[in-house]
């Protein structure tokens, strides 16, 4: 029982860091049609802004708290995401998909190679903030409190992504874009401004998915986002690209079934990140439009 | 109110329209007929922004509208039903609506949204479907009141009657005629000649990209050209 509680907790606060990023692919994938590989750098991007907020370093004068920290880093990382997509894609919006396809390949490389030489290779420390390694007693189980704080967030983001998509005006308009950009330009929509937007919401997720890896494994990397980068990719693969319920859906299933993995195989451990990979190819196999995406005419 | 001169567009390296002369008064109903690839749909989409003119010049109540993007042409109340429908086939009949009026004030895509579900009591009813389960003609529908719902003052349409059954026909034409009769000047593009001179004050014919004739509807009904290479007598 308490192995159970114990994996089900597990499974819960890596599946929400899976879940919000594999979010980001989606939607840039709807808008645009395009696999953003950055993405899980924009992720890094995000880390190093929240622990340069948080500790004064290059960014901010003096050490933030950790409320207006992360607040911050969340916006400036929209910011970054929405300047990506101003800098690298939108010149290229009538080029054919594969260009668009490599330059968010270069973009990655880029990042990920601007981080090495602006941080530093080294990682950095991050902060425990609030104390979040704090362990409260379930019954039996020992939880440190960020793995309760991991779910609640995620659950809290996941609320406002999903109003923002299905509820709000401009959600309606990311929904009618991707499937038909010019219809929607014939009702009036500026498609720049909401896949500006999309690009914004994107990034500031991965932001959030960001911050609490960090703190989970309490240091930053120039490369940190490239695991999580491609896990979310492959998770937003799994619940169907294009659907943002099906990569939330698709990030937990990931989790879980990493978690399930290292439970019961653990002297295949070390094999966990190969596990996501071979469910990629088994999804492109057998059922590319994922769990729930949808089938598209193109 | 609608006034294109001398417009020309290429695209994929075809010149697809040469010197195009065309005008919409206000209160109109303007058809514009002609064979497959003659240009109509070219001419529409580069009337409402889609396409840019090599040269040339549309001008929209007064202020010359080329060269502006499609969003601020929607805007200015210059809207385009396109051909095909093209309804967001995984957006609600309500969400499709409202994608109409993405650019109106909350209060306006209300008043338009009453008018164009009288207008159009099958959309109430369907009102929680997804837009990809209308038949083809609820989905004309759809586009029509989805066009309205941006409160244009010049409707364009490009084909409403492409793959619909005849009675489907007859029915989005009465509907257009009803559009028209409330005030709201239009221009249409129809493959089915006849159905748009009987339907229309004034018509232009397109042949290879080039005005071939106009003139008042009743009149080119009767015109021996028209006749034997549209109206198949």
């Amino acid at each position: 029982m308490d192995l159970i509680l114990q994996q089900l907790i597990n499974l819960l606060s890596l599946g929400s860091l899976y879940a919000l990023v594999a979010i980001g692919y989606t939607l840039v994938y709807g808008v645009l049609r395009l696999i953003n590989f950055a993405h899980g750098d924009v992720l890094m991007l995000g880390a190093y802004l929240a622990l340069f907020l948080l500790t004064g370093m290059h960014l901010s004068p003096v050490p933030l708290p950790w409320p207006l920290a992360f607040a911050g880093a969340v916006a400036l990382t929209a910011l970054a995401g929405v300047a990506l997509e101003r800098v690298a894609y939108r010149p290229l919006r009538s080029a054919p998909r594969l260009s668009l396809l490599i330059t968010a390949i270069g973009a990655s490389l880029f990042l990920e190679n601007f981080g090495i030489v602006a941080f530093g290779g080294r990682p950095l420390a991050f902060p425990d903030v609030g104390n979040l390694d704090r362990v409260v007693q379930l019954g039996a189980l020992s939880v440190p409190i960020l793995s309760l704080w991991i779910p609640g967030v995620t659950a809290l983001t996941l609320g406002v992504t999903f109003w923002i998509v299905y509820r709000s005006k401009v959600g309606m308009a990311m929904r009618a874009i991707s499937r038909d950009r010019e219809t929607a330009q014939l009702m009036g929509v500026d498609t720049n401004r909401v896949i500006s937007l999309t690009f914004g919401l994107g990034s500031a997720l991965a932001a959030v998915g960001g911050i609490m890896w960090s703190l989970k494994f309490a240091q930053v990397n120039p490369l940190m986002g490239v695991l999580p980068g491609i896990k979310a990719f492959v998770a937003a693969v799994l619940g169907g690209i294009g659907s943002v319920a099906g990569a939330a859906l698709g990030g937990f299933l990931l989790g879980g079934l990493e978690v399930l993995f290292v439970a019961f195989l653990p002297d295949w451990s070390g094999y966990r990140d190969a596990l996501a990979f071979f469910i990629l190819i088994a999804i492109l196999l057998l059922r590319p439009t994922g769990i729930m995406g949808e089938e598209l005419p193109e | 109110m609608l006034k294109v001169d001398n417009l020309h567009v290429a695209y994929d390296g075809i010149q697809a329209l040469r010197g195009v002369r065309l005008e919409v008064p206000r209160g109109s109903l303007v058809a514009l007929i002609g064979a497959n690839g003659a240009g109509k749909s070219t001419l529409l989409r580069a009337i409402a922004g889609l396409l840019q003119p090599r040269a040339g010049r549309i001008e929209f109540e007064g202020r010359a509208i080329q060269g502006r993007p499609a969003h601020r042409i929607a805007r200015e109340g210059l809207v385009l039903v396109p051909e095909g429908r093209r309804m967001f086939p995984n957006l609600t009949v309500e969400e499709n609506l409202k994608m109409g009026g993405f650019a109106r004030s909350e209060a306006d895509v209300r008043r338009a949204e009453v008018e164009v579900l009288e207008l159009f009591p099958r959309l109430r009813e369907r009102r929680r479907q997804l837009g990809g389960t209308l038949s083809g003609g609820e989905q004309q529908m759809l586009a029509l009141g989805r066009a309205l719902m941006a409160r244009p003052r010049l409707l364009m349409i490009d084909e409403p009657s492409l793959g619909l059954a005849p009675k489907i026909v007859l029915q989005v034409f009465d509907a257009l005629r009803r559009i028209h009769a409330g005030g709201l000047t239009l221009l249409l593009i129809e493959q089915n000649a006849r159905l748009a001179l009987q339907n229309s004050d004034h018509a232009y014919v397109l042949e290879t990209g080039e005005i071939a004739l106009e003139g008042p509807s009743r009149s080119l009904i009767e015109d021996p050209r028209v006749r034997e290479a549209y109206l198949g007598a």
